[in-house]
């Protein structure tokens, strides 16, 4: 025998005729003994039919328009941004962007910094031409000599940074190297602010 | 890399007619796979096949028209915005009414922190709640008969979980198991539980259903 608890916990079950043999008869049983419980399964099979009786609502006659003007909203949208599903524009933006990024940190980061950079390369060539010039003194190198390993020396000036520096160097040395100067006249270097004339030297 | 969406939608109306009889044909799974490739008519089919079953659905859970219907296109966007996210695995109606039921229970969260209940201690999820006249709206008033309004109001009286499933499965006619997907519970929880809505519901229209 099932109690009114069980019973009203089975009448979806019994509805839906998923009870088997043993539990539809108990059921059966309670419904015809019980009073209340019946009138539970009258009131729940009743309210299934009315449920299924609800009239089926409708979407108002604006509803494709609005529907289809969001849709074209979503549309244009989307197609702005199925642009970049195009690989060659993907690619384009892309590098588009990597090259403003490496300009924008070329101007802002490298050249506050140049005079430094030319100051500590080109401190490092000249540091070479006195240690050059002092060791040609005390070995009496030839002329020949001097002006091949000075050559040298200015090949290090990195070429990029300085070239219309190196070309007066160039220049200079060209100029005077033929002169009568010693050798320790070479040495005579002259460092002055950073101008457009980084460097003289003289002879 | 993804598909590209054909958007064209310049058809002839010969053209457009012939296709739509030919879309009408195709199962809901086909119809999405179709607008997966591009294809918009399969996407107005797709409407044209949910948009009263749906607005129904949440007409009866949220039981505000403007609302709803605006939460039915909310629906149709989502699907648009998120055709690429459907797979084969589920059946496209389990899909599209997860996503309105969705919506509706979030319109219902946004609701509860709008209005004030008048039995605030009751908790949300597990008991009963009454609610305020001014949710029917006059179309409601004047398109349903007083009965159908009394039931409708009832079923708005039931917590969340639970009007949820007897809609469902009284209301809208999906099966067990389709609903235990849609709500994401198992079928014996399902089961117990529209069995429980019935319950109540039958015993808050006690009065109307044994008058008739």
């Amino acid at each position: 025998m099932i109690n009114c608890e069980r019973f009203t916990s089975l009448i979806t079950d019994y509805l839906d005729d998923n009870l088997d043999k043993q539990q539809k008869a108990e059921f059966k049983n309670h419904l015809q003994s019980c009073k209340e419980c019946a009138a539970v399964f009258e009131r729940v099979n009743s309210l299934q039919q009315h449920l299924k009786k609800l009239p089926s609502v409708k979407t108002s006659p604006v509803f494709d328009i609005v529907l289809k003007n969001r849709l074209r909203r979503e549309l244009v949208k989307n197609t702005t941004w199925n642009l970049f599903e195009n690989p060659w524009i993907k690619i384009s933006v892309i590098g588009l962007s990597a090259a403003a990024i490496f300009l924008i940190a070329f101007f802002s980061l490298y050249y506050p910094s140049i005079s430094s950079k030319q100051q500590q390369g080109f401190s490092s060539t000249v540091s070479n031409f006195q240690t050059f010039t002092d060791r040609a003194d005390s070995t009496n190198l030839s002329q020949q000599q001097v002006e091949e390993k000075i050559y040298f020396v200015i090949e290090e000036i990195p070429a990029d940074l300085f070239m219309s520096e190196r070309q007066h160097f160039d220049l200079l040395f060209s100029t005077n190297a033929h002169s009568d100067s010693t050798f320790s006249s070479l040495g005579q270097i002259k460092q002055p602010a950073y101008t457009k004339s980084l460097v003289t030297v003289t002879f | 890399m993804a598909k590209k969406t054909n958007i064209s939608t310049k058809y002839s109306p010969i053209e457009k007619e012939r296709l739509q009889q030919e879309l009408a044909k195709l199962s809901d799974e086909e119809l999405i796979f179709r607008f997966q490739d591009g294809d918009l008519l399969a996407f107005d089919e797709i409407v044209k096949r949910y948009k009263n079953q749906l607005f129904n659905f949440v007409f009866r859970f949220l039981g505000e028209y403007a609302d709803s219907e605006d939460i039915v296109q909310e629906t149709f966007l989502r699907v648009f915005r998120k055709r690429r996210a459907y797979r084969k695995v589920a059946k496209f109606s389990t899909w599209i009414y997860t996503i309105a039921g969705n919506l509706a229970k979030t319109e219902l969260r946004r609701r509860k922190k709008r209005n004030v209940f008048p039995l605030s201690t009751l908790g949300y999820e597990d008991r009963d709640y009454e609610i305020s006249d001014e949710s029917l709206s006059p179309e409601t008033r004047t398109n349903t008969h007083m009965y159908e309004e009394i039931i409708q109001r009832e079923i708005q009286a039931l917590s969340p979980k639970f009007r949820e499933v007897i809609i469902l499965r009284d209301i809208q006619e999906l099966s067990y198991e389709e609903i235990s997907k849609i709500i994401k519970v198992p079928l014996g929880t399902v089961k117990s539980r529209v069995n429980r809505a019935r319950l109540k519901l039958q015993a808050r229209l006690k009065f109307l259903l044994d008058n008739k």
